[in-house]
């Protein structure tokens, strides 16, 4: 019985542990539908009504739906393209044993160690020169190849485990590498390919930096970008700057918590030996 | 594969766009970036000029503030490294326990790991500056009064804050996963041979946990010497220049001062760092892990 008191009693005391954690965004929710007054006295009560003025007002002001669907179109082609990029690449360098491929390999991992910020600089100046900067497929570029490595990565560590002899079948058939590719390999990588698309998910939502220097027109904005200067003008506004971060932390904490499966998967796919 | 028409056909077509746009995106910048290091230059005008090795000298002889933030990365670096890894282990051993919970647990400690860097720095800015004062005011315990973020003396610390509640989460899904596959026979013997929880745990389960380890030092080091946006939103490098991590000192030298020439110089040294601290890094716990 004591035994069965104590059991109950750590169960509690964890998820009170677990609210806590989260307290800061559970903050962002309750003070989101509250006037300013009430937020500035005690941001920790339940609002008392339904008070929607923070919501419309963000929507109009930051123009919520355009960078909205900025953001969605992004990352969808994104994940799109990255996946399709890096499982082929990650196939490929897998099966081919060559001593090019290795090279490659490395040469790729390399780069997820070193920080955007030591080559942004050079980065901003080719998009310009190149004639890419602001514009949205520009970005969309840069943003999958900075991607890839990681995807890249973590299919070659999937393709590993897959059995070659349906391939080598595939092949006697007289199938080409692009068929037995798509036909056969790419469905067989389903599971790390979910996990894959979640991450980049995220990671294309939340994307600041690059962003920050390619993106300069307002109608081309991301989500980020624009929350970031909302945010600066209405530094004293708590009522607006928090519903404004409410609307990047709900979408992303939804996605996280319909795909937690996939992005655990993924986290623990994509864990880098040094 | 016997290395004909087709099969280079085949190799462009899975590896070449990607591999292209690696060395237009990738390794181009980082050798512009060199390039550019050596000159003064503001990035919009035409006016370069060739200055050699004077950017670097500048950096180490002449100039306070970036060797503050020198010294605030290293010290930032060294204790989220630290407490990022204890934290991160400790979630993992309390949600790989029985409790029914568990998974709620492990919900809540990852989720602040997916919002994104710049707005959790928003979002602590008012935690730090308007709830937890407030929190202090109405139940009246003072010292909930300080605002960290105000003085150049605690800043750090909030940066250090909202670095270890995004960033445990993380971690701790490699410690559940470097946890889980722990054989249960080997603390079944301990067990049998009188070996209590806390030697088990010295005993088995630090020394199989020593490749999850490396993985979570080189995240935690790799990450703290990039950490960027959340820098920028919650403190900005302040008050003064407090709080100026690396990344973010490059930035703004880059696109506030526009001082491109002197930014790369900033951003190379960086790059040399980050490389020779995961070398030395690996290099230790990989030992580690043979020995055991």
């Amino acid at each position: 019985m004591i035994k069965k008191i104590g059991r109950l009693v750590l169960e509690i005391v964890s998820i009170a542990l677990g609210l806590l954690y989260i307290m800061p965004v559970l903050m962002v929710l309750l003070n989101m539908f509250k006037p300013l007054g009430k937020i500035i006295v005690n941001p920790f009560t339940l609002p008392e009504s339904l008070f929607l003025d923070n919501i419309s007002y963000v929507i109009q002001n930051m123009h919520y739906f355009t960078v909205l669907k900025n953001t969605l179109i992004i990352a969808v082609g994104v994940v799109l393209i990255s996946v399709l990029v890096s499982s082929m690449a990650g196939w490929m360098l897998t099966r081919d044993n060559s001593r090019m491929s290795k090279i490659i390999t490395v040469l790729l991992l390399s780069s997820m160690l070193v920080p955007f910020q030591t080559f942004m600089i050079p980065i901003a100046k080719l998009a310009s020169a190149l004639h890419i900067n602001d514009t949205t497929w520009g970005y969309m570029w840069i943003q999958i190849t900075l991607y890839a490595p990681m995807g890249i990565f973590m299919y070659e560590g999937f393709a590993k485990n897959v059995p070659i002899s349906l391939e080598e079948a595939a092949r006697l058939d007289g199938a080409s590498t692009v068929n037995t590719f798509f036909r056969i390999v790419f469905p067989l990588m389903k599971p790390i390919t979910s996990s894959i698309a979640v991450l980049y998910a995220l990671w294309i939502w939340n994307d600041y930096a690059l962003a920050s220097i390619m993106l300069s027109s307002q109608s081309k904005k991301t989500l980020t970008i624009a929350i970031y200067s909302f945010f600066s003008i209405h530094s004293n506004r708590w009522d607006y700057a928090l519903t404004a971060l409410a609307f990047s932390i709900i979408p992303i904490a939804a996605l996280y918590i319909v795909m937690q499966k996939y992005v655990v998967a993924g986290v623990t796919a994509g864990a880098v030996k040094g | 594969m016997k290395k004909n028409k087709k099969y280079w056909l085949n190799y462009g077509l899975f590896v070449g766009p990607i591999l292209c746009s690696f060395f237009l995106f990738y390794l181009l910048p980082i050798i512009l970036g060199i390039g550019y290091s050596l000159y003064d230059w503001n990035g919009i005008s035409n006016a370069k000029k060739f200055v050699g090795l004077d950017n670097y000298i500048k950096l180490f002889t002449g100039d306070k503030n970036y060797f503050a933030s020198l010294i605030f990365t290293f010290k930032y670096a060294f204790f989220s490294v630290i407490l990022t890894n204890l934290l991160a282990m400790a979630f993992a051993l309390w949600v790989t326990g029985r409790l029914k919970s568990s998974v709620w647990m492990r919900t809540c400690f990852f989720l602040p790991n997916v919002i994104c860097a710049v707005v959790a720095g928003m979002l602590w800015k008012f935690i730090l500056n308007q709830a937890v004062p407030q929190l202090g005011k109405i139940t009246g315990i003072s010292i909930l009064g300080t605002k960290l973020l105000a003085s150049p003396q605690t800043a750090w610390i909030a940066v250090l804050i909202v670095s270890l509640w995004q960033g445990a989460g993380y971690n701790m899904i490699i410690y559940i996963a470097g946890l889980l596959s722990i054989d249960k026979g080997y603390y079944e013997s301990a067990a049998i041979d009188g070996a209590g929880r806390i030697q088990r745990f010295f005993k088995i389960t630090l020394p199989l946990m020593m490749p999850s380890i490396t993985i979570c030092l080189f995240n935690t080091i790799a990450g703290a010497f990039r950490m960027f946006d959340m820098n920028l939103s919650l403190t900005d490098g302040g008050p003064g220049r407090a709080t100026q991590g690396m990344a973010l000192d490059v930035f703004k030298t880059a696109f506030s001062e526009n001082r491109m020439g002197y930014g790369s110089a900033k951003a190379m040294i960086l790059l040399i760092i980050v490389i020779a601290v995961t070398f030395i890094q690996t290099g230790f716990t990989k030992k580690r892990e043979v020995e055991m």
